[in-house]
């Protein structure tokens, strides 16, 4: 058993509803746009002239991968498989091989990402244990000719640097404070 | 006269001799020419003010980045010349016929729709036939394609042939968006073509006659000779008529706030979705030239055409110098506008580069020809005044005047597509239902309260006044 409610309206003046009135306020406001942004050449318009300028990216986008490197220049992955297994796009394909050295036992022989593939949901960073991958190359543009050139190998992902050029050896605070380098492995050592 | 009178040995044999007999037949040669490379001239014109202001009204810069290098320096044009590229890329994309598509209807769709377009202005006055009554040879120079005594209803019946076009499009391409994008599309073009008839009776019958000529010259003439002198136009002698009439071109070329039928965000492209290349550049070219045959129509019939407020053709003719270097000086101010907006960019970018390399220069370019452009009208109008017009050659007084008509009219025509462009971005689209309703139960209710009052004021006018 329903009541009926009486849900009161606005109601519209006789000159909204001929609309006529209205669409003149409309073309008076784009006018003025108009007006505004030929006058005051290039001010107030919202577009990017890239690629002479660039975006800015906020902290902590996630643009293409890099592999970091210890401080004797090898990779730090130790290719545990864990971003490969928790990647939901299947977009990680990797190969260990023995590194030659009872501490840290494996190393990537090789490390693919298909960059076409990933969906850039960071799940890869969270889980490496080591360190080793991160997004924070600040890279937003990735365009190739082919394919296959969207296949970033090791070579690729260690050679990149963080997004504001500086080589990542280097490096010394990410753009992110949770991917500062060795910052895991600093509380683990504390930890033991 | 008939053609096949005339001797057409003789005529090949010495064609320089052409008989006079010929002067109507080159006359709409060659007016149809013209009128064609205008209209091919207007729609990339049209699609720049449509993405450079469009660009402007959103706050965002617009196409400006397609380049003529002429040497080092690059020259950029605003963005014009995204058209030309825009053309190419048309022409040599890859054309897709669906397996599925009715391979008839689905070529003849563009074409039809093309041809309808361009035909519609074979009874559009540019300028006066007076002008050329008193040069010898040239009196029945008339500045319409075809001089049709129900020009009027040419249009029309041509202007619903483009329904033709968008249905069968439509149907053709054998997928669903593009049936519902046409059949939403012809829907609306048939409810608002009875308006848009209906709207025009109000000046054809005041005005007393269909042919758009003589439409224009009866707007000609002013209501009230002194003080004030007000033409007659049909804004001010039918302005409900005028409203209807403007609302019923935007529903017939699809233009918003009525493109439901290629609503980018409902349809994808609506009726067109299955075209590609060439023979949806044809639609593209269609629906900007029925663009300009609506504001052009919209021009004859209620803003007096060529007409000029303040002085008739006759009052022209007779001063061919004053008209020239009016035409002189008009066209030269708003260049010496632009060439200073130009100069003043060159130094601003002279100051600060912003490409660092020979673009900045491109302002400077640009304002030399424009400058160039304005201080050769200025003396083309100077050297009118002061030279002794009883010693021009008996032409040259008329075609000053008919340039002027000309122009005039291709300036009211440029603001009506601007207000296309304008409002395409102004207002948002409209239900289909209220589309509907709008065109049956509102237009249409008032064309014909438009033209019973018309007519009952006219009968009225006659009984009381003569």
């Amino acid at each position: 058993m329903s009541e009926e409610k009486n849900v009161s309206r606005n109601s519209i003046s006789f000159f909204v509803r001929v609309y006529f009135v209205e669409i003149v306020k409309g073309l008076l406001i784009t006018i003025r746009h108009l007006i505004r942004n030929i006058l005051a050449h290039e001010k107030g318009l919202q577009t990017i002239s890239y690629p002479e300028e660039q975006k800015v990216v906020p902290e902590g986008y996630r643009g293409t991968h890099r592999l970091t490197l210890r401080d004797d220049g090898t990779p730090r992955c130790t290719a545990c498989y864990l971003c490969s297994t928790v990647c939901p796009a299947n977009c990680i394909h990797i190969e260990a091989i023995d590194k030659g050295d009872d501490v840290i036992e494996k190393r990537p022989a090789k490390f693919e990402i298909d960059e076409l593939r990933c969906v850039f949901c960071g799940f890869c960073v969270e889980v490496c244990p080591c360190d080793a991958i991160r997004m924070d190359s600040g890279e937003t543009v990735m365009a190739e000719y082919t394919r296959r050139d969207l296949i970033l190998d090791i070579n690729d992902l260690t050679a990149k640097t963080s997004h504001d050029g500086v080589p990542l050896q280097t490096h010394a605070q990410g753009v992110n404070p949770k991917q500062r380098p060795g910052a895991g492995q600093a509380e683990t050592q504390e930890d033991a | 006269m008939p053609i096949r009178d005339l001797h057409l040995r003789q005529l090949v044999a010495d064609p320089y001799q052409t008989p006079m007999q010929l002067y109507p037949y080159i006359n709409i040669i060659v007016i149809a020419a013209v009128v064609v490379v205008v209209l091919l001239n207007i729609v990339p014109m049209m699609v720049w003010f449509e993405r450079k202001g469009s660009a402007f009204i959103q706050d965002r810069l617009g196409p400006n980045r397609a380049v003529i290098a002429v040497g080092p320096l690059r020259l950029r044009l605003m963005g014009a010349l995204h058209n030309l590229a825009d053309a190419i890329k048309l022409a040599f994309k890859e054309d897709i016929v669906p397996a599925s598509a009715n391979r008839f209807y689905f070529f003849l769709a563009p074409f039809l729709g093309t041809v309808v377009a361009f035909t519609t202005f074979a009874v559009i006055p540019f300028a006066s036939p007076d002008l050329f009554r008193g040069v010898a040879g040239l009196e029945d120079l008339n500045f319409q394609v075809l001089k049709l005594d129900a020009g009027v209803l040419w249009i029309l019946a041509i202007a619903s042939f483009s329904t033709f076009s968008i249905m069968l499009a439509g149907w053709a391409g054998n997928s669903k968006f593009g049936l519902f994008g046409s059949l939403r599309a012809g829907a609306q073009m048939v409810s608002y073509e009875l308006t848009l008839g209906l709207s025009i009776v109000g000046i054809v019958m005041i005005a007393g006659s269909l042919e758009p000529q003589a439409l224009v010259k009866y707007q000609d003439t002013a209501i009230w000779p002194f003080p004030f002198i007000i033409p007659r136009w049909g804004i001010i002698l039918q302005p409900l008529s005028f409203v209807l009439f403007l609302t019923c071109i935007f529903a017939e070329t699809n233009r918003t706030p009525f493109d439901l039928a290629e609503g980018e965000s409902e349809l994808v492209a609506g009726y067109h979705v299955e075209y590609s290349s060439l023979r949806f550049a044809l639609f593209f070219l269609a629906e900007y030239v029925n663009m300009t045959v609506g504001a052009m129509l919209l021009v004859v019939l209620f803003l007096g055409g060529w007409s000029i407020p303040f002085f008739s053709t006759e009052s022209l003719l007779k001063h061919p110098d004053a008209v020239g270097l009016f035409m002189g000086v008009a066209g030269a101010i708003p260049a010496a506008v632009l060439a200073f907006a130009f100069f003043r960019l060159f130094h601003k970018r002279r100051s600060q580069p912003y490409w660092g390399d020979l673009r900045d220069h491109e302002a400077a370019v640009l304002g030399g020809i424009v400058s160039l452009k304005g201080f050769g009208l200025l003396v083309l109008g100077l050297v009118c005044w002061f030279s002794d017009s009883d010693r021009w050659p008996v032409w040259l007084g008329p075609t000053i005047v008919a340039l002027f008509q000309i122009g005039f009219f291709m300036i009211k025509v440029l603001f009506f597509l601007w207000l296309f462009v304008w409002v395409r971005w102004s207002v948002p689209r409209f239900r289909y239902d209220q589309v509907m309703t709008l065109g049956w139960k509102v237009m249409l209710p008032l064309a014909l309260a438009n033209v019973a009052l018309t007519g009952l004021w006219l009968f009225c006018y006659d009984a009381l006044f003569k």
